[in-house]
């Protein structure tokens, strides 16, 4: 008998580190069942399997040498009969994977300390089986599980799943049970009852300890991190609402604030991880889309279309994240705190979204189609005056009146029910060596408000080849998008009487007029105030954004444990915006109709090598040490023109033959470039899986500072220490994960434009004449500052990570405290000066807060289960000093308000307060017809919120499924500001006026006045989303897997005790791209969205 | 086949030394902006920036913020909210018109940064300029920028009185300019606009064609002698005989003379005028500056009358009080528009209910004032040449005649109301209209001369200053006397937030 005998100790192998890792696949089919293997091996002891593969079970063996401790003696050939088993890329406990392959098999074990000897023991096997039962196992998303495990209960009876998900199993009784496994979801139980042909649904567990997330540059088990991240799945994602990135998230992360700026179709959002950091650079975090950081500064640049304070034209900047189709994200990990961002240097201050797309899968061709329908309505109107109303109040006021005789509602005129359609498709499938995925995505979206609507078209393609035995793998994905928009001429910087816009007319507008004339003609009031369905018909703006991110990443295993990765990206948005104002308008009247074309463009390039280094040290394998090294090189080049002309013959021309103009209003063109040249390092260690070592270092050099400023360091390092390891945890405990987590790091930021260290000079698209002959105006821009250097975060972060009665519930809690040094601060120069504002570092901004997520299953069996997880995060803000050595001051006026005759801002920034501290007079009543007020400006109010909370349900009972995600804000404060404009009775009797202006005992004459009676709580709470869904059973003999309908509402209603349109909102006051906090003034409306939909695959 | 596999790797790893050798490359690059070590080479380059100066300060003149300032408050000019819709503005227009303009008026606020403008912008230019290697050779157009800003201290000075001095492009944080008092702006304004005049090229020394629009010595002698009229409101001082002085440099200049029609000051060519001193020219056909004048003021049925291709936005009037200072058969007359309205050719202007436009004094309520309230000044005749909606007439700063008239007062004053030869300044300026001589002469006589002389062209507000009538006259809206620091704008709040040096005007 030839004895196979093993022990690691002499065939040490040089342990490839398996730290990429997806969920994992294990499967056997089953017999007889001996043993407890739970006291085998150690209780934390796992196993990494480096890649989904299929494996003879002697390999099996191998594995589990090379990983424990263990020897085992057997038989050779004693596995021969046994099929090949799959293993998914991940980690297992070893005794899971040792039990799993052991379950109901007829062998035994002889366990002599750390060395085992197998033998086999004869079948028993020998019950008649009468009945076959067969059909599907698959995920909730309807994707088939290969390999999982079914068996009779009570029976050693029991078969796995094949590649595509089917299974077929003889049982011993007609009603017997079965009972359906598969590692990461939670085991079933489902009757047989007769029925030949049962489909099984597996649901996923919560809290998978071999979760695998994304971290910068590369991969970790989520056990293993020591940073603050948090992550969404596809799975996560709600059916059937076209939603991007942002809204992806919405409610689900603790720490992630996301707000809608407003309801228009394909809007931006609001993103900011832990508070802001910053007050004139950007706040946006860090978008890295499958390796590739982007740039988001196009979008702010091409929002300003018009000129000065009449721009009615539409300002919110195109999201360049809704170039990426939510169909294709796999997944979307948020990095929080220094120790997980620091990775990312000079970027990594306001926190990095990474975003990674889907791949295809091993297995045959997997056809993937969904496709929804919806529709939206308004979620609230404001409460104008009737036309009757409005006739009697002005009667009452013995002003002259205008009266048309027609009874208008204005709002129901613009507003409208917006349809919506969404067909997505994908294929994806592959071999051993490669494979692919490819999709099509096209939606359109009709917005609440006519004219608006945008319809995005997606492609993506991704594709995975391996050579020589996986040493060489490239991997190759290109998303490429086309987002046509039409914009409604809906702005937030109008202001007094010279500026309008629909939304705003669609408010005042004299209920007394019909929408036309007896001849057909829009009714015209004025030009300044303008008929709100003639700008629908008579005002065009469009915009065309065509965007690609592609990279191409070639890893080489050079020898084990090194390998080395480069990474070439290129990203390219391209923004074109045309608009068209017609000669009969009032705006384009005496004009002879306003073309405006203009295009802005950004591209970058993107190189990057990484030598990573991965590997088990010590004798037990008790060391882990995962490191990398890289250099990377990005350009950024942003390019565009705008041309602005007018006169023309015949409102044919549009945009499209400005030749035809007979005046060139406005031409300016510009391109810039910017680089950052980075060397990057980090270390992971492990010791005995207890304690757990960060250390991250960034060097970044930035073309945009000054000559000594260039290059700025970025270290980071964190702890953590898992003391569910240690020996002294009991293993009884309801507590069966528990991690503990401290880190420290700086990070920095640099958005704040180019050529902003040198002095300019421009030339202007107005010349003056001197003897009748036009000379070019050149003047100096912008004054040189070539001490401007890196704007610093220091950060610090306490976490506990926990998993509760084995892994049904679990728990993230933060503690984190950042502290913004050397901020890139705008700071108003005083005047005279040719700039208005200068940017410096100065000063320090504080922000700290707190975050917590618990979940779980609170209900699993074998018909129901309810998970939940629920999540909040309070973050404080507060402005520690606006000085340096070479300027000091306490405040700095923000947040415009760009209604003429008001105060200019609104906001106060100043050492003490927070961000978003909103300062004026405190309103304290009315007498004698007269607002009356307390002396002096004070603070009154702030647009930041005490908390944030989401709270997000699943139920699923048999083939339905249900899921609906709340979420909220608390204290925070909003300034009413459209109520401020439309509540003053000085604006009758050309304009009308909220109803609850009526009575407020204010005399006409009353001054337009910003104050406390205009900012209100916005504190709310929102059913974000809801989705029912029901998946049928196939039969296994059908192509078809899980067919799926559903149902999804977005947007349900609000409980808030504000009373405009929704407290959610940021209006671009200053028109300058970046919104100020909580200020509504004239936002697109929100709206309430349903729709059905249906998804199949085959 | 294996082992040069392995080789690979270092293939791979190539770039990442090729590309380590651009970390020094991180210069950036200016595609096409300009900085002041490539610039300036040439006069030329040199006179680009100096209009650049010019283009910003034609506000001073045109229909901006800062001309406004020189009118609302007056008896010849007010903005009224109109029950059809515009111009209330939050009330902002009329803070000014009762005289009780707040800190945090934004069209106050907007005339500051209009002023304070073309200060930095000059101080900006001066310093580029200054540090060009090419300096030297670059006397005057320095001396023409310095001109400038003296021209704007001098506004600054007349609005807001006491203003901080600046003479640096680039503000110091740390040492942030205090509030000079409004004497010491006073004399720096004098000090700088004697100095930059001996630079400056007489308007007899140039070929006045291709030199018009740039301001001459004559330019600042005519601005100081407006200064020094106003000498006494500014620094505690009487300056008449300055006043004369300068008065006299440009009348004995001989460049100037009374254009034989009054309206040839304004028309589309008004740039052939050889009353003009100080102009800004305009041509929206080579999008050079915009007249907007016919717009703001005329009510929307004129656009039928002068064949506009825009509708006018019914924003601009003058007072009944203005009207009725003119003779009936003064020529100046003419350019009021007022009661029943008709065409070119005497037709009535009929409205689309048939009723002719009659335009009447402005009511009561000046919030909701009718569309027809309010007479209409229309010195920027229409010639037709309109783009889009706006004329090329260019716009007056400052005329000879009122050179004469500031002759005139000076005289006046000194001589304690014996002048013959003031009344026969002031009877030149009226006989050019028309207008019947006076037989004998009064300040009143003065300044209700200059009131019709000089309506609209921002001259107003510091005569009645100078006069008093400003804060003890009667008219509409400004029915009791108000206080005399009501002379002087409030600075801008946030003005005072940016620089906490500035000290608030008293009184607000």
């Amino acid at each position: 008998m030839k004895i196979k005998f093993t022990n690691h100790l002499f065939l040490k192998r040089i342990g490839l580190l398996k730290f990429m890792m997806g969920t994992f696949v294990f499967l056997l089919c089953s017999t007889a069942f001996g043993f407890n293997s739970s006291n085998l091996f150690s209780k934390n002891t796992k196993v990494h399997i480096d890649k989904d593969q299929l494996v003879s079970i002697d390999e099996v063996f191998d594995l589990l040498r090379d990983q424990t401790d263990y020897s085992f003696i057997y038989q050779e050939g004693l596995f021969n009969d046994l099929p090949k088993v799959k293993l998914k890329k991940g980690t297992i406990l070893a005794n899971k994977l040792f039990e799993t392959y052991f379950f109901g098999k007829d062998f035994k074990l002889d366990i002599k300390g750390k060395i085992v000897g197998i033998s086999a023991t004869m079948s028993s096997n020998t019950t008649q089986q009468k009945f076959t039962v067969s059909g599907i196992v698959s995920d909730s998303n309807g994707q088939p599980l290969p390999g999982a495990s079914i068996v009779e209960k009570g029976t050693s009876n029991g078969v796995m799943t094949d590649f595509d998900g089917n299974y077929s199993l003889k049982v011993f009784e007609e009603n017997s049970t079965l009972v359906i496994s598969y590692i990461g979801f939670a085991t079933q139980e489902v009757m047989v009852k007769g029925q030949a042909n049962i489909t099984i649904t597996l649901i996923e567990s919560a809290g998978a300890l071999n979760e695998i997330v994304v971290v910068g540059y590369g991969t970790q088990r989520k056990e293993d991190v020591t940073g603050s991240i948090t992550s969404l799945g596809s799975d996560d994602f709600p059916e059937g609402s076209q939603q991007n990135v942002q809204q992806l998230m919405e409610g689900k992360m603790a720490g992630v604030s996301i707000s809608k700026n407003s309801g228009k179709p394909g809007g931006s959002n609001t993103v900011r991880i832990r508070g802001g950091t910053s007050i004139s650079a950007s706040n946006d975090p860090l978008y890295v889309i499958d390796g590739v950081p982007i740039s988001t500064s196009s979008p702010a640049r091409q929002a300003n279309i018009g000129s000065g304070g009449n721009n009615y034209f539409d300002q919110e900047p195109v999201n360049p994240l809704n170039s990426i189709n939510s169909n294709d994200i796999e997944s979307i990990t948020v990095l929080k705190d220094a120790s997980a961002t620091a990775i990312y240097g000079s970027r990594g201050a306001n926190g990095v979204i990474v975003v990674t797309t889907k791949m295809g899968h091993k297995g045959k061709l997997t056809t993937d189609f969904s496709a929804s329908t919806g529709f939206s309505t308004v979620s609230k109107k404001l409460d104008i005056l009737s036309a009757d109303e409005y006739v009697n109040l002005v009667n009452e006021l013995g002003l002259p009146l205008d009266d048309q005789g027609a009874r208008t509602n204005w709002q129901d005129e613009i507003f409208t029910t917006g349809l919506s359609q969404d067909y997505n498709l994908s294929l994806s499938g592959g071999g051993d060596a490669s494979r692919y995925r490819g999709s099509l995505g096209h939606s359109t979206l009709e917005g609440v408000v006519i004219g608006s609507e945008q319809s995005i078209t997606t492609t993506s393609i991704g594709i995975n080849h391996e050579v020589f035995d996986g040493k060489l793998a490239f991997d190759l994905r290109m998303n490429s998008s086309l987002i046509e928009a039409s914009n409604a001429p809906i702005s937030n910087n109008i202001g007094g009487e010279n500026g309008t816009n629909m939304l705003f007319d669609a408010y005042v507008f004299n209920p007394t007029y019909p929408i036309r004339d007896e001849s057909g003609n829009f009714t015209q009031y004025s030009q300044f105030t303008v008929n709100p369905v003639s700008y629908a018909n008579e005002i065009e703006d469009e915009s065309n954004t065509r965007s690609l991110f592609g990279n191409l990443s070639t890893t080489y295993k050079i020898i084990k444990p090194l390998s080395v990765n480069v990474n070439l990206g290129y990203t390219h948005l391209d923004i074109q915006r045309n608009s068209y104002i017609q000669k009969l308008n009032p705006l384009g009247e005496g004009v002879g109709g306003i073309a405006n074309k203009q295009n802005t463009g950004n591209s970058s390039k993107l190189f990057e090598t990484t030598l990573r280094y991965q590997d088990f040290i010590g004798l037990d394998n008790d060391h882990s040490l995962n490191a990398i090294a890289g250099y990377s090189y990005q350009n950024f080049t942003d390019e565009g023109y705008r041309i602005s002309a007018s006169g023309f013959i015949s409102d044919e021309f549009k945009w499209n033959s400005l030749q035809a103009a007979n005046t060139v209003n406005n031409v300016s063109d510009y391109k810039t470039t910017n680089t950052l040249i980075s060397y990057y390092g980090r270390i992971n260690y492990a010791f005995k899986n207890r304690y757990l070592l960060t250390a991250t270092l960034r060097q970044d050099g930035s073309s945009r500072f000054g000559d000594g400023n260039k290059w700025g360091t970025f270290p980071s390092g964190s702890v953590a220490w898992r003391v569910s390891n240690e020996n002294f945890f009991p293993e009884e405990n309801f507590i069966n994960d528990l991690k503990l987590r401290l880190s420290y790091g700086v990070t920095g930021n640099q958005e704040i434009g180019n050529l902003n260290s040198i002095t300019t000079l421009g030339a202007s698209t107005t010349g003056y004449l001197v003897g009748g002959n036009r000379l070019t105006v050149v003047l100096p821009q912008q004054y040189a500052n070539p001490n401007l250097q890196w704007e610093e975060t220091a950060q610090f972060d306490l976490g506990l990570d926990f998993q509760l009665f084995k892994g049904r519930m679990f728990g993230v809690f933060d503690y984190y405290k950042k502290n913004t040094s050397n901020l890139l601060l705008s700071i108003l120069v005083p005047s005279p000066s040719v700039v208005s504002t200068q940017l410096a570092n100065v000063g320090e901004v504080q922000n700290s807060g707190i975050e917590f997520t618990l979940g779980g299953d609170i209900i699993k069996n074998q018909n129901f289960i309810w998970s939940a997880n629920a999540n909040i995060s309070s973050n404080k803000n507060e402005v520690i000093s606006l000085s340096n050595e070479s300027f000091s001051t306490d405040e700095i006026l923000y947040g415009e308000l760009p209604s003429t005759g008001l105060t200019p801002y609104s906001q106060l920034i100043s050492p003490g307060l927070s961000l978003g501290t909103f300062y004026g007079l405190k309103f304290t009543g009315i007498e004698n017809g007269e607002e009356q007020f307390e002396d002096g400006n004070q603070v009154i109010g702030n647009a930041m919120p005490d908390f944030t909370f989401g709270f997000n349900n699943t139920f699923g009972y048999k083939n339905l499924d249900l899921s609906f995600n709340f979420r909220g804000s608390v204290g925070n404060d909003v300034l009413n500001l459209t109520a401020l404009n439309l509540s003053y009775k000085g604006i009758l009797p050309a304009k009308n006026i909220l109803r609850s202006a009526v009575n407020d005992g204010l005399d006409r004459q009353q001054r337009k006045t910003y104050s406390s009676r205009w900012i209100e709580d916005g504190s709310f709470i929102r059913l974000n989303n809801l989705t029912m869904g029901y998946t049928f059973n196939v039969s296994s003999e059908s192509a078809l897997i899980a067919p799926r309908i559903y149902v999804t509402m977005e947007n349900l209603f609000v409980i808030t005790n504000y009373s405009g349109q929704d407290p959610e909102v940021n209006s671009d006051t200053s028109g300058g791209g970046v919104a100020p906090l909580g200020i509504d003034y004239l936002a697109y409306p929100r709206s309430k969205n349903i729709s059905i939909g249906g998804r199949i695959k085959f | 086949m294996k082992s040069l596999y392995n080789r690979k790797w270092i293939l791979l790893l190539l770039p990442f030394f090729l590309l380590s050798g651009c970390a020094d490359d991180l210069d950036e690059e200016l595609f096409g902006v300009l900085s002041p070590e490539n610039y300036y080479k040439t006069e030329d380059q040199a006179l680009s920036s100096v209009v650049g100066v010019y283009q910003r300060m034609s506000g001073f003149a045109n229909y901006n913020n800062a001309w406004r300032s020189q009118e609302l408050g007056t008896d010849e000019f007010i903005v009224v909210g109109r029950a059809s819709g515009g111009w209330f503005s939050g009330g902002s227009y009329l803070e000014f018109v009762t005289h009780d303009v707040s800190s945090e008026n934004g069209k106050n606020g907007d005339a500051w940064d209009e002023v304070f403008g073309v200060i930095g912008a000059a101080n900006a230019v001066l310093q580029s300029i200054e540090e060009s290697p090419e300096a030297e050779n670059l006397s005057g157009p320095i001396a023409e920028v310095k001109a400038l800003r003296a021209y704007a201290y001098f506004y600054a000075m007349d609005f807001w009185g006491n203003v901080p001095i600046v003479t640096d492009a680039r503000i110091d944080q740390n040492n942030l300019p205090e509030t000079s008092s409004r004497s010491e702006v006073f004399d720096f304004v004098v000090s700088e606009m004697l100095s930059a005049a001996v630079n400056l090229p007489s308007i007899t020394e140039v070929d006045r064609a291709a030199y018009y629009p740039r301001f001459t010595k004559e330019s600042i002698y005519a601005a100081l002698a407006t200064v020094y009229l106003n000498g006494e409101v500014y620094s505690g001082t009487e300056h008449w005989n300055d006043a004369l002085e300068m008065s006299n440099k440009v009348i004995n200049s001989n460049g100037y003379i009374l254009e034989p029609n009054f309206i040839d000051n304004f028309t589309g060519d008004n740039y052939n005028s050889k009353e003009l001193i100080s102009s800004f020219s305009i041509d929206p056909s080579v999008n050079a500056g915009k007249n907007n004048y016919v717009r703001g003021a005329l009510h929307p049925l004129h656009k039928l009358v002068y064949n506009l291709p825009f509708t006018p936005a019914n924003g601009y009037n003058t007072f009944e009080k203005a009207f009725d200072r003119y003779d009936v058969n003064d020529i100046r007359r003419n350019y009021i528009l007022h009661g029943p309205q008709t065409y070119l050719n005497d037709d009535p202007l009929i409205d689309p209910n048939g009723i002719q436009l009659d335009l009447i004094p402005i009511g009561e309520d000046p919030i909701a004032a009718l569309d027809n309230e309010g007479f209409r000044v229309l010195k920027y005749v229409p010639d037709g040449q309109w783009v889009g909606r706006d004329a090329n007439n260019d716009v007056v700063l400052m005329r000879y005649s009122d050179v004469l008239l500031t002759k005139a007062e000076s005289l006046f004053r000194i001589g304690g109301g014996n002048s013959t030869e003031a009344l026969g300044l002031v009877n030149d300026v009226r006989s050019r209209s028309n207008a019947d001589p006076l037989t004998a002469l009064s300040l009143q006589d003065i300044e209700d001369e200059r009131s019709r002389e000089l309506l609209w062209e921002g001259s107003r507000r510091r005569d009645m200053i100078r006069f008093g009538t400003f804060f003890t006259g009667r008219w509409k809206f400004h029915t009791s006397d108000t206080p005399e620091s009501r002379g002087i704008y409030p600075i801008p709040s946030v003005q005072i937030s940016s620089n906490p040096k500035l000290v608030q005007n008293p009184g607000y």
